[in-house]
């Protein structure tokens, strides 16, 4: 049942920003295909990032592609409180691996 | 904009398809993005990585009570797929879009191999056992080195071409370690989305998702997830497996076709 939560409160947000960075495009009419590459993940850490509809669209595709990363926190966090040291261990490998995807330099 | 319709039908239809037969939906979009859409295959391979988590999302958005996946089981066997997608998509920067190609016909052929397999499956299954057989409680996983090597194979697989790797994994877990098919496929719709999370972030770093693309497939393709789901209690999938089948050989040699170099699309 969390994980359902989980999954449609992230995917929910991850698709509100990317339908409103997608109108501010086509409104704005920069709508055409393919466009520009996503922005890099440190540059939408600015604030104004958030601003431009770009901006927007690359925020919710980074949420929804690091949906199945908290789904692993969420597991993590379960296997702690029950103490099960074994299984908390291998969460906290795959989350280590998961991290180690994001550290790649862009072309 | 009509372009832009066109993706969202094209994700609806891979998510659906996805959703009912228990693929992460790659194996769609792939094909149609390189063979409809002209787009080049690493474009391609990162859209479809974010479409698998959207076909994830919507699955867990939608799943039904008693279908939960082995979480524990998952994760192990994630160590060594996540593991081999992100050496699977760093691989995949330095091969030609014709390897790739080759590579992805290949892994499509396998599909409509196993999606036969299955079907045949399911038909002499029925036969002889009852549902809640396949997801008995009292089993224990063996073979983990084999599993496991397989795993992290299965993962390369996914990083390379963009696909979930449930085709792969099912039968791992199925066929080698002794798990009850229904909480395979559970286990598997549960890793596919965690695979290509480790891949997709490496094509994004490396410049491979756009976002005019990647948005509107993306958003279709969660609409036919969530949709799928909802459909797929209330429909036999044989006759749609057999047609998958057919669709899968055509695509199959069509991408063939293009790892050779023939441009058979208009």
């Amino acid at each position: 049942m969390v994980t359902r939560w989980l999954s449609l409160s992230v995917t929910s947000v991850a698709l509100a920003l990317m339908m409103k960075g997608f109108l501010d495009v086509a409104v704005g009419g920069r709508l055409t295909l393919p466009g520009p590459p996503a922005m890099p993940i440190g540059g939408l850490l600015h604030p104004e990032a958030l601003q431009s509809g770009e901006g927007l669209l690359c925020m919710g595709i980074v949420i929804l592609a690091a949906l199945p990363a908290f789904r692993v926190v969420l597991a993590l966090v379960t296997y702690l409180r029950t103490r099960a040291w074994v299984d908390a261990l291998i969460a906290l490998g795959v989350l280590a691996v998961l991290l180690l995807g994001t550290y790649v330099p862009r072309r | 904009m009509f372009t832009t319709l066109a993706l969202l039908a094209t994700g609806a239809i891979a998510g659906t398809l996805g959703a009912l037969l228990g693929l992460g939906g790659g194996i769609f979009l792939v094909p149609a993005l390189t063979l409809v859409f002209h787009l080049p295959i690493r474009i391609a391979i990162g859209t479809s990585l974010v479409g698998v988590i959207a076909t994830s999302a919507g699955v867990a958005v939608t799943a039904t009570k008693g279908h939960n996946a082995n979480v524990s089981l998952a994760l192990r066997l994630e160590l060594a797929t996540t593991a081999g997608a992100v050496m699977g998509s760093l691989l995949a920067g330095h091969l030609s879009a014709r390897i790739l190609s080759l590579l992805f016909a290949a892994v499509v052929f396998f599909t409509a191999g196993y999606t036969w397999r299955k079907t045949r499956h399911r038909r002499i299954a029925q036969g002889r056992t009852s549902g809640e057989s396949l997801l008995q409680g009292d089993y224990e996983a063996h073979h983990w080195p084999a599993g496991l090597g397989l795993a992290g194979i299965a993962g390369t697989l996914s990083g390379l071409v963009g696909v979930g790797g449930g085709f792969i994994k099912v039968p791992i877990m199925y066929a080698l370690m002794g798990v009850p098919l229904g909480i395979a496929t559970a286990t598997s719709n549960f890793m596919v989305g965690i695979t290509a999370g480790a891949s997709v972030f490496v094509y994004y770093a490396r410049g491979d998702v756009y976002p005019l693309v990647t948005v509107p497939t993306v958003m279709g393709v969660f609409i036919g997830a969530v949709g799928g789901g909802r459909l797929a209690p209330r429909l036999r999938v044989a006759w749609l497996e057999q047609s998958l089948i057919l669709l899968l050989l055509a695509m199959g040699v069509q991408m063939l076709l293009e790892g050779v170099g023939i441009h058979v699309m208009p």
